[in-house]
Order: C-alpha cells, then structure tokens, then sequence
C-alpha cells in the first residue's frame, strides 16, 4: 500500500475514464471515423442524405412567407423541395447537432457564453453569414451537402465543389488577416 | 521578454496567426502566455507548437477558457 | 483565487446536461409517435452529429485552411479517412437500390458554372465568420454570441440565394446525371475516388512534413 485505499484507486480510475470520454477532445481521426458510420447508418435507415443549408433557406422563406411573400413559386424548389421547418428532416438535424454540441460541451464543463471582442466583429461575421448563406444556394450545397456527403454519394459536382471552397476559404482568410491588420 | 497575448473573443484562425507571429518575435528561453476561449484553436496553437518543437502547457482557468503558455526552446 | 474555485461550481453543467438529454429523449418520442419516424431519426442523427463534431473538434472549414495556412493537415488527414469510409458504406447503399431497382440516392447537382461560383462565395464568407455550415451550427451550441449574428446573415443569405435561383441556374449546362459510376461504371468510379482520396492522403502527410 503506498498510501492510496481501494476506494481512491477506484475512484481516479473512474475519474479519467470520464475524462477521456467527455472531457478531453477526441482524437481527430476517432471523430472522422464516427462521423462517416453515423451518416451511413442514417442514410441506411432513413433514406435521407445530410445536408444543412437547405434547411436554412426553408426557414428562412418560411419566415418571410409570414409576411405574405408568396415563396413557394420560386425556381429553387425544383433543385430542393420547399416544406415548412417543422416538418423538414434538415430543420430537425441542424437543432439536433446544436443541442447536441451544447450536451456536449456541458458533459465536459466548459460551457460558457463567449463574448463579442468588438463591432468589427459583428459587421463581419454579418457579411460572412451572408456569403455563406448565398453562396451556398448559388452552388447548391455548404460544405455538407455539397461537399462531403457529395463526395460520400459518389457525385462529380462534390469534386468540382471542393477546389473552389478552398480557394474562397485562403482568400476570405487573406482578407480577414488585412481587416485585422495585426 | 514575455508575452501576453488575449485572444477571447476571436474565432479561429486568428489566435494562431497572431501566435506565429508573436513567436517569430520572442527570443530563445521567452514565454509567451495566450488567454482564448475558442474550443478549436485551443486544439490548433497547441498542434501547432508541437510540431515547431516547442514547450506547451495548457490550463483551464474558467468555464471555457484556457491559457495557453508557449515557451520558445529552439 | 477564481481559477481553482471554478472547478468545484461545476456541477450545475452537469445537471443541466442530464435535463437536456431527458427533454431531448422526449421531443424523439414524441417525432416518433405523433408526427413522423423519419423526422425524429433526423433529430437523433443531429443530436450525434453535433455531439461527435463538438468532441473531437472536427471543423471543415479549418480542415481546408490549415494546410495552406499553416501547414497543420491532421485534421485533414483525419476528413479524408472519413471520406474515404462514408465512400464505400454509400456505394454499397446506392448499389443495393440499383439491385432493387429504385432510384439512386445522393448528392446529385447538374454541373456548370454555379457551383464554381457558389463555393468560392461560400468559401469567402466561411473564412470571415470563423466556420461553414456545420462549424456555425456547433458553436451555436457551444455559446459563441458572434454566432448568433452569423446565423442571422447565415439566414438571410439563403433566403436571398433561393430567391435568385432563376438568374443563377441559367448557368447550368447540362442535366447530364454526376453520378460518376453511371459515368464509369461501379469498379472505375469506386477506384478511382478512393485512390485519389488516398493519394490526397498521403500528399497531405508529405506536405506537413515538409513544412515543419
């Protein structure tokens, strides 16, 4: 016995266990690798394919449609059936893995609200959330739907998606170096 | 010299480039001490500092919050 | 001193964690029972999703940034391993229903300039915000306040893309299928993207090496 009960052995052993499933990060490839088996398992059961930003634009024209908009002629829906958000498997996801990164990040303890550094900040992440949003519409998919699960179908538009994300991603990250000007 | 970098508040990637940069600058034996509270680049300084060799030591200080101290080896 | 006494208040995340996953259990029952299967199987892959991105840290963006930026590519590495998995699971799926003779599934856009376009934008506006699609969404979760006005543009933008469709799918050029075995049959097509997944694989591993 070097100074340590049972009890306390057990206890540090079960302490770290928890640790290392819900506290520190997992390693990149372990998450790589769930990812792909949750997303073919749902798409097994399930018949659907995940993507995010279609459910955005639902959501999004639903809500104007509120305003008396007559959204439901648009020339979109042909590529992307317009339903309303309540009933639209993309709508649900996209909650789902918003809660599920808060049960997350509370398992671990490391829930926090994160402040606003300043309003530069807030006038750019605007712009950029509406880049994302239009561009997205434009090629018809995010980074999931047009990119991953693209690629994952076995679709030459994913490869055509991917050189183009990544030229707009070094640009926009050239910019955001001069903006910040550090 | 030592340094003191407050990165909360900002997304990735800039904790990390303002890092390199500031690292770039220190002398051999200097620390530099990062404060953020972005759960990505608090996986990416430390990826990174690694990988240039460097001493990393990372603490929870809050709810979400880290810092990170660098200490410039080579 | 604040920094050790932290550690002991944190008790109450726990709790509020434990009060999630019972509402969250409930709002599936309730999908399941009341309104439709499919829709509370949505909600269960989202809760996964958002809990194993949140874990391990996976960001898209910071994947296609990295290796340029900073020579970092084991997150990367890590996309392209899962690529090349969710590859072969969707193939065999998409083989069974040719077998079955329903229609194929999948991500399948008509080519032509919009998607070029579309992405570069994208990619722009994914760099200033700090995260795409699935990033902002995760670090909704997470409390990042700069995300709520993300998702607002994030919104706005789509509504605004839906509806200028019509100008911008005049560039679309054929409606040919892109479903690439139907292009090259099954063996090519599943070839010929897993080595040059793997091919991407491996010239990330050499390039971190010779960055660092």
């Amino acid at each position: 016995m070097n100074g340590k009960s049972l009890l306390q052995k057990l206890t540090e052993k079960r302490v770290s266990t928890w640790n290392i499933l819900f506290k520190k990060p997992w390693p990149y490839w372990f998450g790589g690798v769930l990812l792909a088996v949750v997303n073919i398992i749902y798409f097994a059961i399930s018949g659907e394919i995940w993507s995010i930003t279609s459910g955005f634009a639902r959501l999004g024209a639903w809500i104007i449609s509120l305003f008396g908009v007559n959204v439901e002629t648009w020339e979109a829906w042909q590529y992307y059936q317009y339903n309303l958000p309540w009933l639209d498997n993309n709508s649900w996801s996209n909650l789902g893995i918003i809660i599920g990164a808060l049960i997350a990040i509370l398992l671990a303890g490391q829930f926090k609200l994160k402040k606003i550094k300043n309003k530069k900040q807030i006038i750019t992440v605007l712009i950029g959330g509406w880049l994302m949003g239009y561009g997205a519409r434009i090629a018809i998919g995010c980074n999931i739907g047009g990119l991953y699960t693209a690629l994952a179908s076995l679709a030459l538009n994913g490869w055509l998606y991917l050189p183009f994300i990544i030229l707009g991603i070094y640009f926009g990250s050239k910019v955001l170096i001069k903006l910040i000007n550090y | 010299m030592d340094k003191y970098l407050d990165c909360t508040g900002e997304p990735c990637p800039l904790p990390l480039i303002k890092t390199e940069k500031e690292m770039n600058k220190l002398k051999i034996g200097d620390k530099l001490f990062i404060e953020l509270d972005h759960t990505c680049s608090m996986t990416n300084i430390p990826e990174w500092a690694r990988k240039k060799n460097y001493e990393v030591e990372t603490e929870e200080v809050d709810f979400g919050e880290w810092q990170i101290t660098i200490t410039k080896t080579n | 001193m604040k920094r050790q006494e932290f550690r002991q208040k944190s008790n109450w995340q726990l709790i509020f964690a434990l009060i999630i996953i019972i509402f969250s259990i409930y709002i599936y029952l309730y999908l399941n029972n009341s309104v439709e299967i499919n829709l509370a199987t949505s909600w269960a892959f989202g809760l996964i999703v958002g809990f194993i991105l949140q874990r391990s840290r996976i960001c898209f963006t910071a994947a296609l940034r990295d290796p340029f930026l900073f020579g970092l590519t084991k997150l990367s590495r890590a996309l392209i391993l899962s690529t090349i998995i969710i590859t072969i699971g969707f193939a065999y799926i998409q083989y069974q229903q040719q077998l079955g003779g329903l229609p194929i599934e999948g991500k399948f856009v008509p080519l032509g300039w919009h998607i070029p376009i579309g992405a570069f934008i994208f990619g722009l506006g994914a760099a200033v915000s700090g995260g795409c699609a699935s990033g902002t969404l995760i670090r909704l979760g997470e409390g990042y306040k700069l995300q709520w006005i993300v998702i607002v543009g994030f919104i706005a933008g789509s509504v605004h893309g839906s509806y200028d469709a019509s100008f911008w799918y005049q560039l679309i050029r054929s409606q040919k299928s892109t479903h690439l075995p139907q292009l090259l049959g099954w063996g090519n097509a599943l070839a010929l993207q897993i080595i040059f997944l793997l091919l991407l694989y491996l010239l990330s591993y050499w390039w971190e090496k010779h960055k660092f």
